[in-house]
């Protein structure tokens, strides 16, 4: 069954889109639509907020604590 | 007791920008000297251009790298480091013992892989307590201060997590 799918709108700098036109044209990736939904999962799988947060509980122990 | 040797750091755009939105340069200082990849500065100079290299204590520019070396060739593309970022970590691969300090959780995960020691600009405003740059108090404002005037990204929840531990460490 297909997700549900909600619609976003953004602006993006021309370069930015521009770049992301050749990846198209030159068959890198199949659609726009693609090339961003990937970099959006990459986006969000690098950021899951358990791991940003331990990121920043050590930054404190560090900060109190370390030698540097 | 001997006394500590100062570490020298690579610092990425981020703590850069964020202690330069609350006023708070002066908490790079510390480290036998502060290295700035110069496509980090180049970054960090778009978000904030009234930013100098003399108002960072011990700062200097690193040339970009001739090369990547093989292991950030593919480790650059699967976490879609940025290109500063990707300057910091080849001086890093051949200076282990330096710190990183980023607060980009991509380049941070980067630095773990590598076994890279990192920290970011929370620790860093903490870091100003034992140093005896800041009092208890100063840096709790600064962190109370944080959603309002700077752009890093922290949670609310989290935000009082951290105030709470300094308070804890720190009792008034």
């Amino acid at each position: 069954m297909m997700p549900r799918m909600k619609t976003l709108h953004i602006e993006c700098p021309d370069p930015l889109a521009e770049q992301l036109e050749q990846l198209v044209r030159e068959g890198w990736v199949v659609t726009q639509e693609q090339a961003i939904l990937e970099a959006l999962q990459r986006f969000i799988d690098a950021h899951q907020p358990e791991l940003m947060k331990s990121q920043i509980l050590d930054d404190v122990e560090w900060g109190l604590r370390g030698r540097d | 007791m001997d006394a500590i040797e100062p570490t020298s750091a690579v610092c990425d755009a981020g703590p850069l920008i964020h202690l330069f939105e609350i006023s708070s340069l002066d908490l790079l200082k510390g480290f036998r000297s502060l290295l700035i990849p110069s496509q980090v500065w180049i970054d960090a100079r778009k978000h904030c251009p009234d930013l100098l290299l003399t108002s960072i204590p011990a700062a200097s520019l690193l040339p970009p790298p001739a090369t990547l070396p093989p292991r950030l060739k593919s480790l650059g593309p699967t976490l879609n480091l940025h290109a500063g970022e990707l300057e910091a970590l080849a001086y890093l691969l051949d200076n282990p013992s330096c710190l990183f300090l980023t607060d980009d959780a991509t380049a941070r995960i980067a630095a773990q892989t590598l076994r890279i020691s990192c920290h970011g600009t929370i620790g860093l405003i903490v870091r100003a307590i034992r140093q005896g740059y800041r009092s208890p108090e100063e840096v709790l404002a600064l962190l109370h201060d944080l959603p309002r005037r700077s752009t890093l990204h922290v949670s609310r929840s989290l935000l009082q997590t951290i105030v709470a531990r300094v308070e804890r460490e720190f009792p008034s």
